[in-house]
């Protein structure tokens, strides 16, 4: 029976459709002509399929043209966007402004683009229809069939053997009411998102940007609160203009960088990730740091942890290997996601968003509806074809096939998986420090506990070591960490050269994690004293641009060890909740950040602070 | 009739300049459905910069905020400046706003309007008493259309070249600095926007030398329009009310102030 799901007041809803409503068939329906779903339409229709694109806004490329960010950073090369940038940099050296001359290399003019991926949809006979906003997809049984959508006032029901998602945000999986990742675990919350504007500076078009706080892009009463308040920063809401630096526009995009995730077939998940797993059949890689723009890491995952805030990797590239089946839902067929809605966990979703990456995605899945359309169903045979046309198109190199999951930064030539006692030592007494202590993170138990213990005793590892040995969970690490954290010892590492947390940061939070009783006054006392950090000298960067961004940090991680502890110490909990609670009432007690690129535009955490609070501390038994 | 738990006296079409300046007068009576993120997009982002005012407006707050930035020139208003003010605006009298939203019907029931439509939350309703619909087309409707077109942002200093447009659909204006103009590019009123890009890149193709050495700057991604009427009672408390009918930023904010004014009374 064929039913159609659409979200109601934020609910899934179903209804029966009546046949004679539904439309012409198409091989391939595209609901969003993004980064990702631009590449999917033009090469599904590439393919030989009938493709019909369908587009909220009225241009295609989403983010990466109308969406103003147009500068690459980061994701892997090769594909058939390449294509596009190449016929892109011809045409707008025909009289058009061109991106600043630094970014050259990897900038493309916006306008220029939306015409080439559109000039280049409708020479493969893609059928785009723009303004055409898709509000319910139609099922039968366990399979999708088609959509509904809407244009100039009617309403359409259309079918098609494959339906892709490429909404970004996951909006027909929604619909559908599957089941679907939220953002980060401990409490849900996306990345911040940011506002684009788009300026002329001596004759060269700019983005400019603010990270802007954040917001739900599943609420749209929060999306309008938001897209209000954050119009109303100084960046966007200016007292002066200056000719110099003109605004020429705003983006008609909300520079949304995460939403929900769909739970496919396969999930990527850091651990795998990281510890070289590759799983299913690879469909393309993308390439990027886990770059997570937001300063309240306290609240991330227990691996993200140990990878960016004790080991200081924020920056190290992952070569990232993503299964088709990441894109293929488990509870229906007939649908697959293209976009960074893909099956990932929050960790992963944080490096596999760029612009590039997003490109190859679509053109991945694109090629994989194609061949499901050909062959008839998802199988073996499916994939096979599906690898070789993406090799022949560039889309993934050999290399790539044939490189174990990999990190590495192309930069540094050194080794950065370190399996050997002596290199792991040397690493630990040097300012690059991090990958010594995630080597000896990986090393068995037997084998680097002993040599732990031993250079913990020695001044030049002794710190360095604690981290090793906090991580392994060995409680012998207590002491030194207690000293770190008491120093305020802010030593970063130069293995990444953003987003570094200061070493006592790394201590006070493995010190929560032990469980260590004997920090709780310490901890307690950065809660209550305002000034905690004040005398400690910075030089400011774009993580700790001053002291509110510091204690922040401090205030943060002393909270959540606090709660870990009271968590593995019933005993405690009592006073630690009285103390949490009394500290986050205290007018006095500011927490704040400063948002990204907002030149000291404070954000107030203490709100969130108290709900992650309340919600670990209602679950213990007092 | 029973207050229903979903109303709201009066919903305005479009976050236009008219519609904020209705709602600058209603306040929280009054519900914004706009497609875009953006307000005022139907000057701001076709370029119309023009500065007219009737004689007889009166200074309203937007001409006083643009006044405070220092955003108007002679007869020209700095469109950024435009977009500031409104969302301060909308930020100081707490006004609300649905960004993202389409409009997907409205359906008369006895005396109220109950306007369907959609958004990031799903398919949601809301009941009304009195509906200005701001937009240029009457929900997708585009029969008030005279012409329609595609602004194009060129950058260059002023020379002596004597510029022939090559069409009679083409014509150029000056910008808001000396340095910017505005090549306005007549296109078919049934034009998808593929079309209407298509068109401009081609005439640019064929143009570009004679322009030299002034270079695109951005192309408008919201139409133009020129309407054969400026008002309509498409039902009974549901009027179309057009923010962009070619008599300026200024002029349009008051109209909305005046009919906000008007709607005050009867809320």
């Amino acid at each position: 029976m064929l039913k159609i799901y659409q979200k109601k007041d934020s609910k899934s809803v179903a209804a029966q459709v009546q046949e004679t409503a539904l439309e012409q068939k198409y091989d391939v329906i595209v609901a969003g002509l993004g980064s990702a779903g631009s590449m999917a339409a033009i090469q599904a229709a590439k393919c030989g399929m009938k493709v019909l694109g369908l587009e909220f806004e009225n241009f295609m490329g989403g983010q990466s043209t109308g969406g103003g960010v147009f500068i690459y950073y980061l994701g892997a090369s090769g594909g058939l966007f390449e294509s596009v940038d190449k016929r892109v940099k011809e045409l707008e050296q025909e009289g058009f402004i061109t991106v600043k001359e630094e970014c050259a290399a990897t900038g493309r003019n916006p306008d220029v683009k939306k015409y080439v991926l559109e000039q280049m949809a409708l020479q493969e006979g893609v059928h785009i229809v723009y303004e055409a906003p898709v509000i319910g997809v139609l099922v039968d049984g366990k399979r999708a069939v088609g959509v509904q959508w809407i244009s100039n006032g009617k309403v359409h029901y259309t079918l098609a053997d494959v339906v892709i998602d490429a909404t970004a945000e996951g909006y027909l999986f929604e619909m559908m009411d599957c089941k679907m990742c939220l953002g980060r675990d401990a409490r849900p919350r996306y990345q911040p998102f940011s506002n684009v504007i788009m300026t002329m500076q001596n004759g060269s078009i700019h983005c400019n940007y603010n990270d802007c706080g954040y917001m739900d892009p599943y609420d749209m009463e929060n999306i309008s609160k938001e897209v209000v308040k954050s119009n109303n920063y100084p960046l966007y809401n200016r007292r002066k203009y200056a000719k110099e630096e003109r605004i020429i526009t705003f983006s008609r995009l909300i520079g949304c960088r995460e939403g929900k995730r769909i739970y496919g077939k396969r999930q990527i998940r850091l651990k795998e990730l990281l510890s070289g797993t590759r799983q299913g059949h690879v469909l393309f890689y993308g390439y990027a740091n886990i770059d997570v723009h937001g300063k309240d890491m306290a609240f991330e995952s227990e691996l993200f942890q140990y990878w960016t805030v004790v080991c200081g990797l924020w920056g190290i590239r992952l070569r990232i290997p993503v299964p088709a089946e990441t894109c293929v839902m488990e509870e229906y067929e007939g649908i697959l996601a293209a976009g960074r809605h893909i099956a990932s966990d929050h960790d992963v979703a944080s490096a596999l968003r760029m612009n590039r990456d997003m490109y190859k995605c679509g053109e991945a899945v694109g090629t994989l509806a194609a061949c499901m359309v050909n062959h008839g169903h998802m199988g073996d045979s499916v994939f096979q074809e599906t690898e070789k046309i993406l090799i022949e198109s560039g889309c993934v190199k050999t290399e790539e096939v044939e490189m174990h999951a990999a990190f590495f930064d192309e930069n540094d030539e050194e080794q950065f998986l370190l399996s050997d006692l002596e290199k792991i030592q040397e690493s630990l007494a040097g300012e690059k420090a991090g990958w010594g202590i995630w080597s000896a993170f990986q090393m068995d138990e037997e084998q680097i506990v002993p040599a732990l213990l031993q250079w913990i005793e020695e001044e030049q590892y002794c710190a360095n070591s604690a981290l090793a040995l906090g991580m392994k969970g060995r409680k012998e690490a207590a002491p030194f960490l207690r000293r770190i954290a008491a120093d305020r010892d802010m030593t970063f590492f130069s293995n990444s050269t953003m987003y570094n947390q200061p070493r006592c940061i790394a201590a006070i939070y493995l010190l929560g994690k032990l469980g260590d009783t004997g920090s709780i006054s310490y901890l307690e006392n950065i809660l209550h004293t305002p000034d905690f950090c004040k005398d400690i000298e910075i030089t400011g960067n774009e993580f700790i641009e001053d002291h509110d961004d510091l204690y922040f940090q401090f205030y943060s991680y002393a909270m959540m060890a606090l709660l870990w502890i009271g968590q593995m110490n019933k005993g405690r909990r009592a006073e630690i909740r009285k103390s949490i609670k009394e500290s986050l009432e205290r007018a006095d007690i500011r927490v704040c950040i400063n948002l990204k690129g907002g030149n000291l535009l404070k954000y107030d955490m203490k709100e969130y602070l108290k709900i992650n609070a309340e919600t670990y501390m209602a679950k213990w038994e007092i | 009739m029973e207050q229903r738990e979903n109303y709201v006296p009066v919903v305005i079409l479009g976050a236009t300049v008219k519609a904020l300046g209705i709602a600058s007068v209603l306040c929280t009576k009054a519900l914004i459905l706009e497609k875009s993120c953006l307000i005022g997009s139907e000057f701001v982002d076709t370029f119309d910069m023009q500065l007219k005012k009737q004689p007889g407006a009166e200074n309203t707050e937007l001409e006083d905020k643009l006044r405070d930035r220092e955003a108007i020139a002679e007869n020209k208003v700095l469109l950024p400046a435009v977009s500031a003010s409104l969302f301060e605006l909308a930020k100081e009298k707490n006004l609300k706003l649905c960004f993202k939203t389409v409009v997907l019907s409205i359906e008369k029931r006895e005396e109220e309007y109950l306007v369907t439509y959609y958004n990031a939350s799903g398919i949601s309703q809301i009941w009304t008493s009195c509906i200005y619909d701001t937009a240029e087309t009457i929900l997708g409707d585009e029969r008030k259309i005279e012409k329609k077109y595609l602004n194009i942002m060129l950058s260059g200093k002023a020379d002596d070249k004597d510029r022939n447009m090559g069409s009679q659909y083409v014509s150029l204006s000056e910008g808001f600095y000396e340095d910017e103009w505005i090549l306005k590019m007549e296109v078919q009123i049934d034009e998808t926007w593929q079309e209407s890009r298509k068109r401009f890149f081609e005439y640019w193709e064929q143009k570009k030398e004679m322009f030299c050495p002034w270079k695109v700057a951005y192309i408008a991604s919201t139409f133009e329009f020129l309407l054969s009427e400026t008002q309509e009672m498409i039902g009974k408390h549901w009027e179309w009310v057009p923010s962009n009918t070619g008599q300026g930023v200024l002029q349009a904010f008051y109209e909305g102030v005046q009919i906000g004014g008007k709607q005050r009374l009867l809320c």
